[in-house]
C-alpha cells in the first residue's frame, strides 16, 4: 500500500504527540514517585494521598495519547480505511501533534510540585486538597495545548470533517 | 446558609466551687467553644484583679494512668490482635463498630476506678508476662547453644571434659581449613610441644578443633590462635557428645515451647476479659482530660473563676440555663456580639444535601467568620462541571452505584465516607443526564440502541466549536456569579467602596461590549466608560492585570470542553481497538471483551479523577478568588465524644 505524504506527516504528528507526552509524563511521574517512596517509607498509611498526587502528571501522557488517536482516526489509520489526504492537512496534523507533545512538558513541573506536595501531606495531612490544587495549576497549559490541537484538527477537517 | 453560624461571646464568672460542675455541664451540652482568657489577664485594667488559672493537679495523674492503660492495651494487642478489616471491606461493607455500654463516671470517682483497674489487671498479668519473658530468654539461649553445638558436631568428645581442670585446659574452636598446619606450628612454638590438637572437617571450608594445653599456657595460646582466624566455641555445663547434647536441647526446647504457648494462652485469656474494660476507661479518661486541660484557659480571682467561649446563637438560651441551674444562680453570665477584631470560630451550616459538600469547602480552608460560606454555590457548580468533563452516562452510572455503595457501607458509621458517597452519587446522577444528552454510553457504544440514540441532542466530537463556546459561556456565567456574590456581600457588610471598586467593572464591561457588537454604539460606550472608571478607580496602575486576569479566568473554563472530549475520545479509542480485535476469530472476541471492559474502567477512573480535581480547581482558583475570604478557625466545642463508649 502506498501512503500519501500527507498521511505520513500526520502519522509523524501522532508519533510526536504520544512520544513527547510519554517522556514528559514519565519524568513527572518519576519525580513524584521518588518523593512518594520517601514519604511511605516513613508512614505507609499515606499511600492513598501519595498515589493520587503521583497520578497527576500522568494526565499529560493521556492528552498525548488522545491527540495521537484523534490524528490516526482522522487520517483513517485507526478504524480505517486510510484516506488520501493533502500534504497541507498532513502538516496541520503534525502541528497539532507538536503542540500537544511540547505542552506535555508541564508534566515535569507538575511532578516536581506533586513531590513537594507529598512532603506537605506527610507533615500535615489536611493540606492534601491544597497540594492537589497547586499541582493542577501546572496542567492548565497542557490543557490549552490540547485545546489548540483540537481546534487545529477541527479547523482543518482532520476531526469532524 | 451563605454565612457561617452566628456566634455570641459567652463570659461566665462563677464561684470556684461550681467550676467543675459548669465545665462538665458545658461538655455535656457540646455547644461551647472555650477560648483563652489570657488576653483579658494582660489587660492593664484587669491585671491586678485577674490571675491565670493554675494547671489542674489531676493532669499529671491522668497522664500517668493513660500511659499505664496504653501499655496494657499494647501488650494485649500484641498477644491477641484485633481482627482488621481490609480497605475495600472497611469502605463498602464494614462491620458495625463495637459498643461498650457503661454508667457515667467522672472526676475523682473515675480516677480512683482507673487506678483500681490498672492495679488489678497489672497484678493479674505480671506473673504470666514475667514467666513468658524468662521462657523466651531460655529459648533464645537454647537456640544459641544449639547453634554452637552444630559447629562442633563432628567431634566425638565428651563435652563434660571441655573447660579447665586442675592442670589442663580443653578448648573447642573453629578455623579455616588451610590454617591447620599454621595452628599446629604456632602451638608447638608456644607450648614447647606440650599440646594436643584434634581436627575434623565440617561441611563448609572450615575445620573444628579440640586443643588441649597446660592451664598456665592458656593466656598465651588463645590470642595466638585467634590471630590465625581460630574462633573459640564456648560451651559450658553440658555432658556427653555434641550429638547427644543437641538431642537433649531439642527436647528442652520443645518443652519450653509448650510452656510458652500455655503462658501466651493465659495472657490472651486475661486480655479477652479486660480489654473492653480498659478501652472504656481509656475513653472516659480522654474526656476527663479534655475537661481538665481547659483549666489553663480560665482566669481566677480569690473566690471566683472566669470562663470565656463562643456559643452559636441558637444554643445560647440552653447554655445559659444550664450554667444558671448548675451554679444555682450564683454566677454572672454575659453575652456579647463579636466585634471585627475577634477571631470567632467558624461552624458551617447548610441544608441536608448541601452539608455533604462542606467537605469540598473545607478542603480549601474554612471561610472567615464574616465571609461567605460558598457551599451552596459550590455544590451545583461542581456537579455541572464534573458531569460535563465526564460526559458519559454509563460512567455516571458507575459513579452513582459506587456512591450508593459508600453511603450504604462505610457511610453508615462514618460521616466522611457518607459525605463522599453523597458527592460521588450525585455527581454520577448529573453525569448520567449530561452523558445521555451528549450521546456518551461507553463512548458511542450504546448509540446502537435507537432509544439511547434518540436522547442525544449534542455530539461533542462533531460540534467541537459549539462545545468550546458552551464551556466559555458557562465559565463567564460562573465568574459573574462570583462577582455578584462579592458585590452583594460587600454591600451587606456596609463596605460600599469595596463593593463597587473591586470587580463590579466586569459586570458593566460585558453589556457594553454586547451593545457595541449589536450596533447600539452610544449605549455600549456608556457602559464601557462606567466600567473603565470603576476599573481605574479601584485598581489604578494594576487595571491592565485585572482585564488579563478575568480573561484568563474565563478561558480556563475551556478545560470543560477539552477534558470532556478527552473522555469521549479515549472511550472511542477503546471501542475502535475492541471492534478491530472482534473481527479476528474467537481469541479476538475474548481479547476484545477484555480490552473493552478494562479500557472503559481505566478511562472512567482516570477521567473521574480528572473531572474531580479540575471541577474543584475551577471553583478554588477561578470562582473563590472573586469573593472568598478563607482563614476561619474551626468551631471545636468542648464535648463528650466517644469512639466506642455509650453512656447509659
Amino acid at each position: 500500500m502506498e501512503l500519501s505524504s500527507g498521511t505520513v506527516w500526520a502519522i509523524i504528528g501522532a508519533a510526536i504527540s504520544m512520544g513527547l507526552a510519554a517522556i514528559a509524563s514519565g519524568i513527572g511521574v518519576g519525580l513524584a514517585g521518588v518523593a512518594g517512596a520517601g514519604v511511605i517509607s516513613e508512614d505507609p498509611k499515606k499511600f492513598g494521598p501519595v498515589l493520587v498526587l503521583q497520578a497527576l502528571p500522568q494526565t499529560q501522557g493521556i492528552y498525548g495519547f488522545l491527540g495521537a488517536v484523534l490524528i490516526l482516526i482522522g487520517v483513517g489509520v485507526l478504524g480505517g480505511p486510510v484516506k488520501e489526504i493533502p500534504i497541507g492537512m498532513g502538516y496541520a496534523a503534525l502541528g497539532g501533534g507538536i503542540v500537544i507533545g511540547l505542552s506535555s512538558f508541564t508534566a515535569v513541573a507538575q511532578g516536581a510540585i506533586a513531590a513537594s506536595g507529598m512532603g506537605a501531606v506527610a507533615k500535615r495531612p489536611e493540606t492534601f486538597g491544597q497540594a492537589i490544587v497547586l499541582a493542577v495549576m501546572a496542567e492548565t497549559f497542557a490543557i490549552f495545548g490540547l485545546l489548540i490541537a483540537i481546534l487545529i484538527f477541527v479547523g482543518t477537517k482532520i476531526m469532524g470533517g | 446558609m451563605l454565612r457561617p453560624t452566628r456566634m455570641k461571646r459567652l463570659q461566665i464568672v462563677a464561684l470556684k466551687g461550681f467550676r467543675d460542675g459548669i465545665v462538665k455541664g458545658l461538655q455535656a451540652l457540646g455547644t461551647v467553644h472555650l477560648t483563652d482568657y489570657s488576653e483579658a489577664i494582660n489587660d492593664p485594667h484587669l491585671k491586678d484583679l485577674l490571675q491565670p488559672h493554675p494547671i489542674s493537679p489531676n493532669i499529671r495523674r491522668i497522664a500517668a494512668q493513660n500511659i499505664a492503660l496504653n501499655r496494657l492495651l499494647d501488650l494485649f494487642e500484641r498477644h491477641d490482635p484485633e481482627p482488621r478489616e481490609g480497605f475495600i471491606k472497611a469502605v463498602f461493607a464494614p462491620l458495625p463498630p463495637k459498643r461498650i455500654e457503661t454508667e457515667e463516671l467522672f472526676g475523682p470517682g473515675l480516677l480512683d476506678a482507673v487506678d483500681g483497674i490498672i492495679g488489678k489487671v497489672e497484678s493479674e498479668v505480671a506473673q504470666p508476662v514475667e514467666d513468658l519473658e524468662r521462657i523466651e530468654e531460655e529459648i533464645a539461649e537454647g537456640v544459641r547453644t544449639r547453634g554452637l553445638l552444630e559447629l562442633v558436631l563432628p567431634l566425638d568428645i565428651d563435652l563434660g571434659d571441655v573447660g579447665d581442670s586442675d592442670f589442663l585446659s580443653v578448648l573447642l574452636g573453629v578455623a579455616p581449613k588451610e590454617e591447620i598446619d599454621n595452628l599446629r606450628e604456632r602451638l608447638e612454638d608456644i607450648t614447647n610441644n606440650a599440646f594436643y590438637l584434634g581436627a575434623r572437617e565440617t561441611s563448609e571450608d572450615n575445620i573444628v578443633t579440640v586443643v588441649v594445653c597446660l592451664k598456665e599456657q592458656v593466656s598465651a595460646v588463645l590470642p595466638n590462635l585467634r590471630r590465625l582466624n581460630w574462633e573459640r566455641v564456648e560451651i559450658q555445663g553440658l555432658q556427653g557428645t555434641p550429638g547427644k547434647a543437641i538431642d537433649s536441647i531439642d527436647k528442652r526446647l520443645e518443652g519450653l515451647d509448650q510452656e510458652k504457648r500455655a503462658k501466651e494462652r493465659m495472657i490472651v485469656d486475661i486480655a479477652r476479659r479486660w480489654k473492653d474494660e480498659l478501652r472504656k476507661y481509656q475513653e472516659l479518661l480522654m474526656v476527663e482530660r479534655q475537661r481538665e486541660e481547659n483549666h489553663t484557659k480560665f482566669a481566677r480571682m480569690e473566690h471566683v473563676v472566669a470562663i470565656e467561649g463562643w456559643v452559636p446563637c441558637d444554643s445560647v438560651a440552653q447554655a445559659v440555663q444550664e450554667i444558671r441551674s448548675i451554679s444555682r444562680g450564683a454566677c454572672v453570665v454575659d453575652l456579647t456580639d463579636p466585634d471585627d477584631n475577634d477571631d470567632v470560630p467558624v461552624q458551617l451550616k447548610n441544608p441536608k444535601f448541601f452539608k455533604s459538600f462542606e467537605l469540598l469547602t473545607r478542603l480549601y480552608g474554612l471561610p472567615a467568620y464574616n465571609g461567605v460560606d460558598p457551599t451552596l454555590f459550590l455544590a451545583p457548580g461542581f456537579l455541572l462541571f464534573f458531569s460535563i468533563m465526564l460526559t458519559d452516562a454509563l460512567y455516571g452510572l458507575i459513579a452513582l452505584v459506587l456512591g450508593m455503595l459508600l453511603i450504604r457501607g462505610g457511610g453508615k458509621y462514618n460521616e466522611m465516607i457518607k459525605d463522599g458517597g453523597i458527592i460521588l452519587s450525585s455527581a454520577g446522577a448529573a453525569t448520567i443526564i449530561i452523558g445521555a444528552l451528549s450521546g456518551g454510553w461507553f463512548g458511542g457504544f450504546g448509540l446502537k440502541l435507537p432509544l439511547l440514540a434518540s436522547l442525544q441532542v449534542f455530539d461533542p466530537m462533531v460540534q467541537v466549536t459549539a462545545f468550546l463556546l458552551i464551556a466559555l459561556i458557562i465559565g463567564l456565567a460562573h465568574v459573574n456569579v462570583g462577582v455578584v456574590i462579592n458585590v452583594a456581600h460587600k454591600l451587606k457588610a456596609g463596605q460600599r467602596w469595596k463593593a463597587i471598586s473591586e470587580n463590579l467593572w466586569f459586570l458593566f464591561m460585558q453589556p457594553g461590549l454586547i451593545f457595541i457588537v449589536s450596533g447600539h454604539k452610544s449605549l455600549g460606550l456608556v457602559f464601557i466608560v462606567i466600567a473603565l472608571i470603576l476599573l481605574l478607580g479601584g485598581h489604578k496602575a494594576m487595571s491592565m492585570f485585572q482585564i488579563t486576569g478575568f480573561m484568563g479566568d474565563v478561558l480556563s473554563y475551556a478545560r470543560l470542553m477539552a477534558l470532556g472530549l478527552c473522555t469521549t475520545g479515549i472511550a472511542m479509542t477503546v471501542n475502535v481497538l475492541a471492534s478491530m480485535l472482534y473481527m479476528v476469530g474467537w481469541l479476538g472476541i475474548v481479547l476484545a471483551v477484555i480490552i473493552f471492559l478494562f479500557g472503559h474502567l481505566f478511562n472512567f477512573l482516570i477521567n473521574a479523577m480528572g473531572s474531580f480535581v479540575h471541577g474543584l480547581r475551577l471553583h478554588y482558583v477561578e470562582f473563590f478568588t472573586k469573593f472568598y475570604q478563607s482563614g476561619g478557625t474551626e468551631f471545636t466545642p468542648l464535648e463528650m465524644k466517644f469512639d466506642t463508649v455509650e453512656i447509659k
